[in-house]
């Protein structure tokens, strides 16, 4: 091996090595999963909504996402926060978030600021006006109980496709 | 993690402004999501991403057809090439041709010969000679998302129809891409496997399940005709040369012909500068030899002295019945 080669490796070695310790370290796992939300009839006349293969989306149609959380170290993680941004050329579904022990939060500024539904506000034309589920660029679960080692949990929302 | 955010926003608002149109997201742009989270261990705060979560968006065949006409569209018995007007727009979110075809609806007074459907050459007008390209169902031209054409849909009438009989025609638009793939009868939902833009799956929409409309011709068999001539011209000299002063004698005939009536018949006269009613509105106008004044709203027959014309109601008049003569005498100014 050419000492140009072994400073090479050496330069790769120094660059990997703090990203392996931050792995070392992240315990819980991320994973989104996606789905086709359709209403199905049933044979008494009433519907149900169900989460299906997303095969064939098309405009109009709405988006199920599933973001599903697993704490796969052996400490607890606390302050969980989780954020998704709202998919470009689809809208956020109005009361689609949902989460077991978390506050869910919303931003109308590509997450640069989140609150709760009432406390968000758009500018048109020069007006201030309430922000409607449309307007929602991001989405933020605020958990309020700690990933116990080995635990899992998941959160959701669902966008329309424009 | 900011910074992430906003980088990824930029990024794809870029391809938001392409890519966006009224028919919805463009068949073959994928739609990735990202989430992320933070949390502490041990004091430590720790970010993550997940893998995206990419959809791609397939193409969704819509298509609205729509009649142009305004009511219904007066024919003569028998006539050729009569033709209505609609259009077609893609409402779908990918590129689609459409073949349009035309039925005879029952319920009506009778059926037409249907003829060519013509492509309207992009101002709306029919002009034969010009509008005279057939619209071509084995290679129908691709409408772009949003985008719409006029065509003209020619029928014969048949002849010896009564006058205000009708005939309803439906025109209907069917996706190319499912024509193609055998399915003549597609419902919402049905799928042409890869058969749209980018490769993606043709999805037959609600929409285009209901992609055709009705027109409706109807026999105006009657034919109103009025003719004028000048009477006698008496100069006031004891001869007849039409100079100031002279009265001028005027008749108007309405004929009707054909089947049925003539409803709300009205005729008017313009009179020129140089004529004027004789005794203005104290005048007299004769409708079938009866005298009647031309002052407004008393009878039929009146005249307005502001614009100089003369108006007569001879209200409804059955076709092949005698001649309504109208007189009237004039004066040169």
């Amino acid at each position: 091996m050419t000492n140009i080669k072994r400073s090479i490796l050496k330069a790769l070695l120094f660059t990997i090595l703090p990203a392996v310790s931050v792995n070392a370290l992240a315990q819980v796992e991320l994973k989104t999963e996606m789905y086709k939300v359709v209403e199905v009839q049933k044979d008494n006349g009433t519907s149900k909504i169900e989460w299906v293969t997303p095969d064939s989306i098309t405009p109009g149609d709405k988006v199920g996402y599933r973001i599903i959380i697993e704490n796969k170290g052996d400490k607890p993680a606390d302050d969980i926060v989780l954020n998704n941004p709202v998919p470009e050329n689809t809208l956020y579904v109005d009361g689609s978030a949902r989460g077991a022990n978390s506050s869910i939060v919303f931003s109308v500024d590509q997450g640069k600021t989140f609150a709760t539904p009432e406390k968000l506000f758009i500018v048109k034309d020069g007006k201030k006006l309430p922000a409607t589920a449309k307007d929602y660029s991001n989405v933020r679960w605020v958990l309020t109980s700690s990933l116990k080692a080995g635990e899992k949990g998941s959160v959701q929302y669902i966008v329309q496709v424009k | 993690m900011n910074k992430f955010i906003i980088w990824t926003s930029l990024l794809v608002g870029s391809l938001f402004t392409l890519q966006s149109h009224g028919a919805g997201t463009s068949a073959g742009t994928t739609i990735s999501n990202t989430a992320s989270v933070s949390y502490e261990v041990g004091g430590s705060t720790i970010t993550d991403d997940s893998e995206p979560a990419v959809i791609t968006v397939q193409e969704l065949i819509n298509v609205t057809i729509v009649s142009q006409d305004s009511g219904n569209v007066s024919v003569s018995s028998p006539e050729t090439g009569a033709e209505l007007k609609f259009q077609v727009t893609n409402t779908g979110n990918g590129d689609e041709a459409f073949i349009i075809s035309q039925v005879n609806i029952g319920g009506d007074e009778f059926d037409v010969t249907l003829s060519t459907i013509y492509l309207d050459d992009g101002d709306g007008v029919y002009e034969p000679g010009t509008d005279d390209a057939a619209y071509d169902n084995s290679t129908p031209s691709t409408i772009a998302p949003d985008d719409s054409i006029t065509i003209w849909v020619t029928s014969n009438i048949p002849d010896a129809r009564n006058n205000n009989d009708t005939s309803e025609v439906q025109v209907s638009a069917l996706s190319k891409t499912f024509s193609d793939d055998g399915q003549a009868n597609p419902n919402a939902g049905d799928v042409v496997t890869d058969g749209g833009d980018s490769t993606t799956d043709a999805v037959y929409g609600t929409g285009a399940a209901n992609a055709d409309d009705t027109a409706i011709f109807v026999v105006s068999a009657i034919e109103v005709s009025i003719t004028k001539v000048i009477g006698v011209i008496n100069d006031q000299l004891g001869g007849s040369q039409p100079v100031p002063g002279a009265e001028v004698d005027y008749s108007l005939t309405v004929t009707v012909t054909g089947t049925g009536d003539a409803t709300n018949v009205t005729a008017s006269d313009p009179l020129p500068v140089e004529l004027a009613l004789k005794a203005g509105i104290a005048g007299i106008i004769t409708v079938n030899g009866v005298d009647l004044t031309a002052v407004s709203g008393d009878d039929n027959a009146s005249y307005d002295a502001n614009t100089r014309t003369i108006t007569v109601d001879l209200g409804t008049i059955t076709a092949g019945s005698a001649d309504s003569v109208i007189t009237f005498t004039t004066v040169i100014q």
